[in-house]
């Protein structure tokens, strides 16, 4: 369970967020969606400890992310493409970081194996294509075989076979009790895979519950996202 | 533990502290064995030539000073690579958030990120400082004296205090291009410290001056080829042993509270 209690942030006088509270229960998959701008990573990054809320609290399965021990084991997280240096290759970027975790070096080959990426590991990050990228970015978040799924517009850059891929991959892990959170600035895309969804804009929800009952006021998805986020069509 | 093995991980993993740990080992060893075989011949010869003495004594200390460059590339890269972005094409990623979400804890991330320099910082000086030291003797071969063991620790203490200092100053500028251009200048081409002693001899406090007070016998210090002052005297060692020290505590405090305190 992800819960997000009125957290708000201010950078300067500029608001970010405004007293945003939303949960991601298990065995579901929310989507969080809004405009580019509108808070979705700011939202994310303070889940995961990134920046500081200014006020308000952000938890995941009731404790703050930097209390959990060796996170990645309970929450796997896709932020800011790949996060990966440029001159690393991919199989020592995963190894830094299942050192930080204590996990063994097989499950390195057994992410790079799921994500696609096992003939390419011994390359630069630098060398890869955007999608090459998002897809080490999700090894990453898979290498601690964690309950809880953060996934920060994972499907950037991917191929249709990508999206695909990373559809099943989240309806999976829903179906095996997972929590999965992912946002999108595309209504339609969420919509595929999405059992919940949080809509923001401006840094405030503006609407929040499964996929249907957020939709079905507007009558289609694109007339539901457009009146939620205050665009004009 | 586990923080400080990916730190580790990552440093050793990156293309230009393996080259900046080459430049510490080799070029202070390969300048050593030059000077020091040049040395030998004006003292065989009994002309000073364009040697400012011919005492062997600081043999090998002099070149161990330039091999700060390679420690400071070190420095600096352990905390921009964390900035780098991919290129615009390729999402503009930065390795920080996968370093922040593997190790949220700022306090202990910054605690293994100086650690893992200090480590790596002390074992190639416990390569550079031999091999330099060893390059003199044999280059000098009957005119070497015996290396001054203190101020081959000397040596160890200003890699350190520089390393220290430049993941400071990097960590405050999330940039290493502006640090590695103001540490490199400052060590290679003209020392701000040097110019500030012709100016007050509070300079002698300033942390690359303060450490020639224990690299160098006081000859080399006022006279020598590496002369920092011709009109003043170096501090005492234990004065350059506290201002080091001081130094060191400023940047580690700095690169802590910076870690701890700011967003990504």
């Amino acid at each position: 369970m992800i819960e997000i209690e009125s957290v708000t942030k201010r950078r300067g006088r500029r608001t970010v967020l405004s007293s945003v509270s939303f949960r991601a229960r298990p065995g579901r998959v929310t989507g969080f969606v809004g405009p580019n701008g509108a808070g979705k990573s700011s939202t994310l990054r303070i889940l995961l400890g990134l920046d500081r809320a200014t006020s308000g609290r952000a938890l995941v399965g009731g404790r703050r992310y930097c209390d959990l021990p060796q996170p990645l084991r309970t929450v796997g997280a896709l932020l800011d493409g790949g996060g990966a240096h440029p001159s690393r290759t991919a199989r020592a970027h995963l190894a830094w970081i299942a050192a930080s975790q204590g996990i063994s070096r097989r499950r390195i080959d057994e992410v790079l194996d799921l994500v696609g990426l096992r003939g390419d590991a011994r390359r630069r990050a630098g060398t890869y294509s955007l999608g090459m990228g998002q897809r080490l970015g999700l090894a990453a978040a898979l290498l601690g075989d964690p309950e809880v799924l953060v996934l920060d517009e994972p499907v950037n850059g991917l191929d249709p076979a990508g999206v695909l891929w990373i559809r099943d991959l989240v309806r999976g892990r829903a179906a095996q009790g997972g929590t999965v959170l992912m946002s999108s600035h595309l209504m339609g895309e969420l919509a595929e895979v999405a059992d919940d969804i949080v809509v923001i804009a401006d840094g405030r929800i503006t609407a929040a519950g499964s996929i249907d009952d957020v939709v079905a006021p507007y009558g289609d998805l694109e007339a539901a996202f457009f009146a939620l986020t205050g665009g004009a069509r | 533990m586990s923080y400080f093995l990916a730190e580790l991980s990552k440093l050793v993993g990156q293309p230009a502290v393996r080259a900046g740990s080459v430049v510490t080992v080799v070029a202070p060893a390969v300048i050593a064995a030059l000077n020091g075989t040049s040395l030998a011949h004006a003292i065989e010869m009994g002309d000073q030539g364009a040697f400012l003495s011919l005492s062997t004594v600081d043999s090998g200390f002099s070149e161990l000073a330039i091999g700060v460059v390679g420690v400071l590339i070190i420095a600096v890269v352990s905390v921009s690579s964390e900035y780098a972005r991919t290129p615009a094409a390729l999402g503009r990623t930065r390795q920080l958030s996968s370093t922040l979400v593997a190790m949220p804890v700022r306090t202990a991330l910054a605690g293994a990120k100086i650690a893992v320099l200090v480590a790596w910082v002390l074992a190639i000086s416990l390569v550079a400082i031999p091999a330099a030291l060893v390059a003199t003797r044999l280059s000098l071969g009957s005119h070497a004296t015996a290396p001054n063991l203190w101020h081959a620790a000397g040596v160890a203490a200003f890699y350190l205090t520089m390393a220290l200092l430049a993941q400071a100053v990097t960590t405050v500028l999330r940039s290493g291009i502006l640090p590695l251009v103001i540490f490199l200048a400052n060590s290679s081409v003209v020392s701000v410290g040097m110019l500030l002693l012709q100016v007050t001899s509070w300079a002698k406090y300033l942390p690359d001056i303060a450490a020639t007070s224990l690299m160098f016998t006081e000859a080399e210090f006022t006279t020598g080829a590496a002369a920092v002052s011709r009109n003043s005297a170096p501090l005492g060692a234990a004065t350059a042993v506290c201002v080091l020290l001081g130094w060191s505590a400023l940047s580690v405090a700095v690169t802590v509270a910076v870690w701890a305190r700011r967003d990504a």
